[in-house]
This record gives C-alpha cells, sequence and structure tokens, in this order.
C-alpha cells in the first residue's frame, strides 16, 4: 500500500493547480488588454488635444513677424507638444506611435514609455506638424502589478479552499465517520445490532441501508451457527447416554473372551472422550450465547486452592512439585461457574503437559494469575487458543479456546509465553474489585 | 425398593430398567408427561428418575406436583441438558441429586442407592456384605469386630462397589466417580490402579480378599 492521503484532499490538491494554472495564464491577458485600453484611450486623448491645438492656431490672427517668438512659446509652455515646421511635398498622413525615451521631469536616468500622435495643422497658412506625446505606463510595471494581485488573489483562494474544505469535512462526513466509528466497534459476538444514524445524503443513506442488510443478514446467520452448535451437542447427549448405557450392559454378559473385554474397555474410553467434546462444545456455545451473566462476588484465593486440592493426588501420582503463591482474599465480581471452568481448565492443563516430576508454578494476588509448568519447547503461539488448533493425542482441543471465552466474558486477558523451559499463562483481572466492607 | 423411571427415550430407559432390576429393585417405567404425573401420585416410590424434557410438560412441573402433594418419594433428575440452571433450580424444587447425561449406569446405580440411605434412617445405613459391615454414616468399616481405617477414596470406593454388586463395573466410571469436578477432563485412569490395589490389600489383610475381582482389562466386580 501506498502512502495513505484523505478522500478530500484530492480534489483540494487538484482544485489548487487547476486555480494557480486560470490565474497565471490570466496574467498575459489582462496586461495585453489593459495595454491595448491605455493606448486606445491615450490615441484619443491625444487626438483631442491635437484638434484643440488645431481649432486655437486656426483662429489665431498672427503677423509673420510674430510667427517665430510664438512657435518658441508654445514649444516653452505646451508641455508634450510640439510645432515643427513640414517641408514635405506629399500630403501628410497622420500617425499615432509609441517610442521609449528619457522623461523631462523624471528621474535623469530613468526612460518612460510615450504615446505620440503627429498630425498637420496651419498656422498663418503654413504647414506644421504638431507633435503630441503623452506618458504611458510602463509594459513591466503593469504585468508586475497584474503578478502580484493575481497572487494574491490566489492565495486568498487556497485559505478559503482550506476552510472551506476542514469545514465541509466536519460537517458533510460527518455521518460517514458516525458510521465508520460504529462499524469498528462493532462485535458479532456481542449481538448488539448497529444503529447507524439517517442521512438526507443519497450516497450516505444508501450506504447505510447496504450495511444495515449486510450486518443484520451477519447477526442472524452467527445466531442461527451458534444455537445450531447448542442444539447439536444437546442432540448428541442421548444417543451417547445410550451408547454407553449400552456397553455397560454389554460388559455384563457372563461369557465374554478377554479380546472383548478389551474391546469394550477401549469403546468406553473413545465414548468418554466424545462425551467430552460434546460437553466442551456445549459450554463454549452456552459462553458464545451469553448463558453466564450472572455475577457474584467470588473467593478466588478459596476457588483456586479448592481446586488445587482436588487435583493435588493425580499432581502427587506424577511427582509433580507445586510451587504455589496464593494471596489471601482475592475477590472477583463475576460468574462463579465461569471461574471455575477457568481455573480447573489452567490447572488440569499444568498437570497433564507436565513431565513426571515436573514443577507447577502458581501466583495468585490482587493483579492476576500466573499458573505455570515444565514443558519442553514452546507452544504454537499462532492460533493457540483456536478451537482445536492443539488436538493432542486424547485432548479434546477446546480446552484454551474455552479459557479465552471465558476471559473475553470476564473481560480479563490471557496471555502465554514460554521462559527457562516452562509454559506460563498469565491471567490479568482487569474488572473492578468487589467493595470489601 | 421400587423405582419409577420417567424417560422418553426408550432405548435408555429399557437399559436402566435391566441393569437396576434385580436382587433390591423393582423398575417401571413411564414414557410421557401424562403418564409420569399418574404414577407419581398413585403409588409410592423409594426412587423417581425423572428425564426434564418429556412429551407433554416439562419435568421440574413434575417434580413440583410430587413436592407439593407432600411426597417423600427421592428424586433424581436425568437430563440431557446439563445446564446449571436447571441443576439449581431442580435442586431447589426438592430433587435429591442430578445426573447429566451420558453417564455409566454403574454411577446410576451409585447414586440411587445414596438417595435412598439418606431417606432411610437406622438400620438401613448400615450395610452387611458378608463379615463386612459398612456404617455409611459414620464411615467406618468392621471387618469381624476388626476396624479397618480406609482414606476417602477408598471408602467411596467400597460403598460404589457394594452399590454395584454382582455387576461389572467399567474403569472409565470409577475414574470419573473418583476426580469429581475434574471429570470432564481426565483422560487418564490409571491413578484408579493405586487406590483399588490398596483397597484390595486392606481387604486382604483382613482375609475379605474374595469380593473385589478384577474383570480382564476391562473393569471390576464385587461378588456377594
Amino acid at each position: 500500500m501506498g502512502r495513505m492521503s484523505k478522500l478530500l484532499h484530492k480534489p483540494l490538491k487538484l482544485f489548487s493547480l487547476y486555480a494557480l494554472l486560470v490565474l497565471v495564464s490570466s496574467i498575459p491577458v489582462y496586461y495585453l488588454i489593459i495595454d491595448r485600453i491605455w493606448i486606445d484611450e491615450l490615441d484619443e486623448h491625444n487626438t483631442i488635444i491635437a484638434e484643440h491645438a488645431r481649432e486655437k492656431l486656426s483662429t489665431l490672427k498672427l503677423t509673420d513677424r510674430e510667427l517665430p517668438a510664438f512657435l518658441n512659446l508654445w514649444s516653452t509652455v505646451q508641455s508634450g507638444t510640439a510645432l515643427s515646421p513640414y517641408t514635405g511635398t506629399e500630403r501628410f498622413q497622420d500617425s499615432a506611435y509609441t517610442l521609449i525615451r528619457k522623461s523631462e521631469y523624471g528621474k535623469k536616468e530613468e526612460k518612460d514609455r510615450f504615446r505620440g500622435l503627429k498630425t498637420l495643422v496651419s498656422v498663418n497658412r503654413r504647414s506644421y506638424i504638431l507633435t503630441v506625446e503623452t506618458n504611458i505606463e510602463e509594459s513591466k510595471e503593469t504585468i508586475v502589478a497584474i503578478a502580484l494581485i493575481t497572487f494574491v488573489f490566489f492565495v486568498i483562494l487556497i485559505v478559503g479552499f482550506l476552510l472551506l474544505n476542514k469545514k465541509v469535512a466536519v460537517k458533510i462526513w460527518s455521518p460517514f465517520q458516525d458510521t465508520l466509528s460504529k462499524l469498528q466497534s462493532f462485535d458479532l459476538g456481542g449481538q448488539e445490532p448497529v444503529d447507524l444514524v439517517e442521512s438526507d445524503i443519497e450516497e450516505f443513506k444508501k450506504m447505510n441501508d447496504v450495511l444495515r442488510r449486510l450486518i443484520d443478514r451477519n447477526l442472524a446467520t452467527f445466531t442461527t451457527q451458534k444455537k445450531f452448535t447448542e442444539n447439536a451437542s444437546h442432540e448428541l447427549q442421548t444417543p451417547l447416554a445410550i451408547m454407553q448405557s449400552k456397553l455397560d450392559l454389554l460388559q455384563q454378559e457372563s461369557n465374554l473372551s478377554s479380546r472383548q473385554h478389551q474391546l469394550i474397555r477401549d469403546l468406553h474410553i473413545a465414548i468418554s472422550r466424545t462425551a467430552r467434546i460434546n460437553k466442551n462444545l456445549l459450554m463454549l456455545a452456552k459462553i458464545d450465547n451469553r448463558q453466564f451473566q450472572d455475577t457474584e462476588d467470588v473467593h478466588v484465593s478459596e476457588l483456586v486452592t479448592e481446586l488445587m486440592e482436588l487435583l493435588s493426588e493425580h499432581i502427587a501420582g506424577k511427582g509433580i512439585k507445586v510451587d504455589g503463591s496464593i494471596s489471601e482474599n482475592v475477590h472477583r465480581n463475576g460468574s462463579k461457574v465461569l471461574m471455575e471452568v477457568l481455573f480447573q481448565n489452567l490447572l488440569f492443563n499444568a498437570y497433564r503437559h507436565n513431565k513426571p516430576n515436573g514443577e507447577i508454578l502458581i501466583r495468585l494476588n490482587e493483579q492476576g494469575l500466573v499458573i505455570a509448568n515444565t514443558g519442553t519447547e514452546s507452544l504454537d503461539t499462532d492460533g493457540l487458543f483456536k478451537r482445536f488448533s492443539s488436538v493432542s493425542g486424547t485432548g479434546t482441543g477446546l480446552g484454551l479456546a474455552i479459557i479465552r471465552e471465558i476471559c473475553t466474558t470476564l473481560h480479563w486477558y490471557v496471555h502465554y509465553n514460554f521462559e527457562n523451559s516452562k509454559h506460563y499463562f498469565h491471567i490479568t483481572f482487569t474488572n473492578t474489585e468487589f467493595p470489601q466492607n | 425398593m421400587k423405582i419409577l423411571i420417567i424417560e422418553d427415550q426408550k432405548e435408555l430407559a429399557k437399559d436402566m430398567l435391566e441393569y437396576l432390576s434385580g436382587e433390591q429393585y423393582r423398575c417401571e417405567l413411564a414414557g410421557t408427561y401424562d403418564e409420569g404425573m399418574n404414577k407419581i401420585h398413585q403409588y409410592h416410590y423409594d426412587c423417581i428418575l425423572l428425564d426434564l424434557m418429556l412429551p407433554g410438560g416439562d419435568g421440574l412441573k413434575l417434580l413440583q406436583s410430587l413436592k407439593e402433594s407432600g411426597k417423600a418419594d427421592g428424586v433424581i433428575i436425568i437430563s440431557a441438558k446439563g445446564s446449571l440452571e436447571d441443576k439449581l433450580k431442580g435442586l431447589k424444587i426438592g430433587a435429591d441429586d442430578y445426573l447429566p447425561k451420558p453417564f455409566h449406569l454403574s454411577e446410576l446405580a451409585a447414586r440411587i442407592y445414596a438417595v435412598i440411605r439418606r431417606r432411610q434412617l437406622g438400620s438401613l445405613n448400615i450395610l452387611k456384605q458378608g463379615e463386612i459391615t459398612v456404617d455409611v454414616l459414620a464411615r467406618s468399616v468392621t471387618v469381624l469386630d476388626n476396624e479397618l481405617i480406609l482414606t476417602k477414596k477408598e471408602f467411596d470406593l467400597l460403598v460404589y462397589f457394594i452399590s454395584n454388586k454382582n455387576k461389572v463395573v467399567p474403569k472409565t466410571a470409577i475414574a470419573e466417580h473418583l476426580s469429581g469436578d475434574f471429570a470432564d477432563m481426565l483422560d487418564n485412569y490409571d491413578f484408579i490402579y493405586g487406590h483399588i490395589k490398596n483397597l484390595k490389600r486392606k481387604l486382604g489383610e483382613f482375609g475379605a480378599d474374595n469380593y473385589l475381582k478384577t474383570v480382564y482389562g476391562s473393569g471390576y466386580k464385587w461378588e456377594g
């Protein structure tokens, strides 16, 4: 999987890129249009000045002697205009032009752009060329100004996008986030239907409808499955009982051979094992079906001690040493049946999977219970607590699954590790302690 | 001694009847709720074996009806349900014992024996087997007036054997009987040899070694 990015960031990136593209390409367009308008306006301006001058000049009544003095005065007073005598022979064509030169009043080294107009005027029936020149904004300055403004707008746009995006993300996507968090906390075994909030957005409504149907179907299937296991185990008890009683009766026959007795013994063992597996399956089904919801104050120290005593004979028979440290007065709230089954399974495993003359270690305190036993190598931790994952020769393959299911139900935590040639099972009590008065 | 078996599984009912019928017990069968109800109110039984799931009604109701009419018959619930609730409910209503299916017939016989003994006072709590006398209440055994000291397990074994007199008791049944809470997990039955060997030896020391017989590899038989 590559780098993850939020759904909303994808269009935002694209939108920003697109806005940048549009704004950047708008810079030359703006420049060209503004420059064109400038030039048109100045040409018009120059024409008006020229027309004004032409009209005034044509009405002047000057003598030939006065003319040079007047022309001199004109050039001095009328800035931006000039009169020069026309010496050409052909008809003069009016012309507009742009030039860059030093300004008369600007800083010395600076050159400005000017728009000019040359037209023919007559003074005292003589032809003169009237030149009108007006300062025009330089193209460089215009382009910089436009680019700056464009950049400012781009920044405003992006900030707006980000803010809106954040708002949209929180508001529009809130039904999605709600559904997501509910799905994350959904537990099929919990049998609690998911309460998805109604949304007026079509896509979310559709998604929620589909999810609701999916979850309902899963819950129904899961319930049927669980009920099936429980019913199947129940139904098996009766034929098992009949098999066992028939075998008990068969054993009473008077002229059975030694071979037949041995067969009967083997059958007894097989039936016992079937009955054990069936009982464990039934136990698991009942835990799954939440039939042990009753809670009471359980004296854990006493319970563990009692179970140890019951098992002591078997433990002694195998020459196993017990290193026990059981704190007094450890109480926990929960189903006593479940705790009993849990401790039985743990202790029995520690006995059963032990070596002759091995050791069992028991540590019980307020925080939890640790049970360890001598072993040769670490168990395969993958799927260790799964049903039928570790069927040994004679076990039911359900003991550890039951241990985990019970811990889950009691909100306890179970952990396995192998250390110093011992299998350790750690149970951590995490539920609240029963108040002691 | 009269025993009523209220059980709708014909095969199982027949097996119980065959195993229990003999010198000690006379058994009757009832296959439905109504049949059971008629019999418990019409006759007196020393022990009633009651299945909970019956055609026509709930076995617990039958038990309730029996207790309400003030009858003192002993009752053992035999159920495939095996649920703790049913067990507690049954015992609360007044059942004497609860035996989940599947069970060994020898275990059933031992439970019946215990229920009947508990309900009878006096002489019935003293078992006599030739020269052996067992006082169940005092948990003491004497052989020809000499007291025989037995461990708790050896004593339980002895009573178990006597309540299954002349029957072959399978090893698995003995192991499950002795291991109590751990019966559902036990997969090794070797530990019973020690107890049986010791019991035999102690009986032998008092000259009573001709009762308990080993039946090939499959079980034991108390012959008396």
